[in-house]
């Protein structure tokens, strides 16, 4: 079952999802640019940002511990990781069964505990701060994600995502009503995880006021650039994983290479309409004051609790 | 302000913050003749022992007026309030120079600052013996071993599931009669598979392996296409770099947005100082609100209960010979 195409997949699908990230996110600020009437920067401009970073001399403090220094590299590996699971543009890769979707869930948090760690380390006050609200969040937003993804395992028999990928889009299309609580759930979870409206600002310059960027301050040049780098990798893994799980049609099988340009195309044009919705979103919607975040949460937990009780009941 | 630090000296006090008076040592209050005589006290407690060139006051105070009339304005007011503060308080320091003797006025602005750049804490018994407060320090070796042999234990737990995992089953079994399927069971140290192999697997070390090796490589990389040059400067933390020992961030301050969204669940009692409060204190006092609406009306049932069955309990031979009597009868009647 592991031949030499499937590993290629393998290796072509993590590369492409690390070199594509910033892409969708450069999209997704030019739909919020032009939905805001201005003229949008040119959709490279993350990478324009990211080579800046990295030519930049690190500054750190005198009191940073070897986690400071060691998370930046945790934390970029772990969504590259995440990349390299999610069924992105093939299924049946070879590292798939090594891990399901609750492992996945695990490697996202430890991502987020090392950057709460890395926060605290050097003991500035908003250090501490941005790394309890974003436990706080990410510890309200993984009951709900699991729920999520408990309903999708639950229809298709089997918490692999490539199982789950497979079942799904190759049933005749009938529309499952607890699919649709748990896709109005995930959408939820989403937002909250990446540090989107209306959780958190990702562009505000108010530390009181941040989440995900409090736990960066510190951080400058190439330790800073690999975080936001993951947090676009993070952004497209999330992506993928709610287009695997709810409209998972043209994705290829691994050493198919007849089905990959379909797939691609699929992809960027699903991807497309995914940023332009998220620009729509964070355009339409204001951040929400820190503690409305856990009943936005708890919403989302209950859809998700829905869906899963809906599949029992309906059997659909 | 309240009585600062429990140290009060012999000397005037001279308050700014809010309405401006003198008061001597006694606490008398000493009013000012004229509003200029009061910007002149202030002018010169601000500035203790430092030597103020008479210029400069008469430029400040009295620049209406010619310089004849303005320095005899001004040695008028020095006189009038060296009267008051007690000789030479106002002194002449150099060449047409004043100087107000430190240690005479004591100023709250000046307390303030003080306070705020040392960080000392309001409660005197609080104070530390030296005021560089550098008393905390790293937790030592055996507190670290303390908490970090359960990190290990969770660390272990989390790479060897499937012994574990068995060994619950066997609970289960026991309890249920159904265990974990049979493709379960023959997980072995490396994968564990939940219900089949085709369905799902996990391997934890794997996973473990795949992660250091993914990391490494993203150093690798970074260091290749790019450089890893590193500077050390102060923290920067948006400015605020000043910490003092009030402003430290414990295990509480992080369990406060989680203590927040449950507090309803919980019984908290909270008291808050005020900024004005003489001696601030904080206390925060969890309970279980199931103690007192399950428990404690249970226990209180009970007690009223056995209460009343004590008093069969009357301690005298006669009564529970007649209890046996009585029981007897019933049986004999009840039991043909």
């Amino acid at each position: 079952m592991v031949n030499t195409a499937a590993i290629a997949f393998q290796i072509l699908q993590s590369v492409f999802v690390v070199l594509a990230a910033p892409l969708l996110l450069g999209w997704a600020n030019q739909c919020r640019a032009w939905l805001q009437n201005r003229s949008a920067p040119s959709i490279l401009l993350p990478y324009y940002t990211l080579a800046k970073l990295f030519h930049k001399d690190a500054v750190i403090a005198r009191n940073a511990s070897a986690v400071f220094r060691v998370t930046p590299y945790v934390v970029f590996g772990c969504m590259w990781l995440a990349a390299g699971i999610v069924p992105v543009l093939a299924t049946d890769l070879p590292f798939a069964p090594a891990a399901d979707i609750i492992a996945l869930v695990g490697v996202f948090a430890l991502a987020r505990v090392f950057s709460a760690l890395a926060a605290m380390d050097i003991g500035t006050a908003f250090g501490g701060l941005g790394a309890r609200r974003e436990m706080l969040i990410g510890f309200l937003a993984e009951p709900a994600m699991l729920m999520i993804l408990f309903t999708a395992a639950f229809i298709s028999g089997s918490t692999q995502l490539n199982t789950i990928v497979e079942t799904l889009s190759h049933r005749e299309f009938a529309i499952y009503p607890s699919l649709a609580f748990a896709a109005i759930a995930f959408l939820m979870v989403l937002l909250a995880e990446n540090a989107r409206i209306p959780i958190d600002n990702p562009t505000t310059h108010l530390e009181l006021t941040m989440i995900h960027e409090a736990m960066i301050l510190e951080y400058s040049a190439r330790h800073l650039a690999l975080i936001e780098w993951a947090v676009a990798i993070k952004l497209f893994a999330y992506m993928t994983i709610g287009i695997a799980l709810f409209v998972p049609w043209g994705i290829a099988e691994a050493g198919n290479w007849g089905a990959l340009p379909l797939a691609f195309a699929a992809l960027a044009a699903k991807l497309a309409l995914g940023g332009a919705g998220l620009a729509l979103l964070e355009t339409l919607l204001a951040k929400l004051r820190l503690f409305l975040a856990p009943e936005f949460l708890s919403t989302a937990f209950l859809l998700g609790v829905l869906g899963m009780l809906t599949h029992f009941l309906t059997r659909g | 302000m309240g009585e600062s630090a429990g140290v009060r000296d012999p000397t005037f006090r001279l308050s700014c913050l809010g309405p401006v008076g003198l008061r001597s040592p006694d606490g008398a209050k000493l009013p000012f003749r004229t509003r200029k005589q009061t910007a002149l006290l202030l002018f010169l407690a601000r500035r203790p022992g430092v030597s103020v060139p008479k210029a400069q006051l008469l430029d400040l105070l009295w620049s209406d007026d010619d310089e004849a009339s303005a320095r005899h304005s001004l040695s008028q007011s020095v006189s009038l309030m060296n009267k008051s503060l007690g000789s030479e308080a106002i002194a002449p320091a150099g060449t047409d120079q004043l100087a107000l003797r430190p240690g005479v006025v004591w100023l709250d602005v000046t307390a303030f600052e003080e306070h705020v750049k040392g960080g000392r804490p309001r409660e005197a018994r609080h104070a530390a013996p030296d005021a560089a407060g550098d008393h905390g320090h790293d937790a030592g070796m055996m507190e670290r071993f303390g908490m970090a042999w359960l990190a290990a234990g969770c660390f272990v737990l989390g790479l060897f599931p499937t012994s574990f995992l068995l060994m619950l089953n066997r609970v289960a079994v026991s309890l249920t009669g159904q265990g974990l399927r049979e493709g379960a069971v023959q997980s072995n140290w490396l994968w564990l598979v939940p219900v089949e192999s085709e369905r799902a697997s996990y391997s934890p070390i794997v996973f473990l392996i795949v992660i250091v090796c993914v990391t490494l490589l993203t150093f690798i990389l970074v260091r290749r296409f790019y450089h890893g040059r590193l500077r050390y400067s102060e923290a920067w933390g948006c400015g605020y770099s000043e910490l003092t020992a009030r402003t430290q961030d414990t295990a509480d301050a992080f369990g406060q947005p989680i203590r927040h969204i449950f507090g309803p669940l919980y019984l908290m009692k909270r008291h808050m100082p005020a900024a004005d409060d003489p001696a601030p204190r904080f206390s925060l006092k969890i309970y279980d609100r199931h103690w007192y609406w399950l428990y404690l009306p249970v226990a209180r049932l009970t007690e009223y209960a056995s209460a009343k069955i004590a008093l069969l309990q009357q301690g005298r031979i006669s009564i529970y010979l007649l209890y046996s009597f009585l029981t007897l009868i019933a049986l004999l009647v009840f039991l043909r």
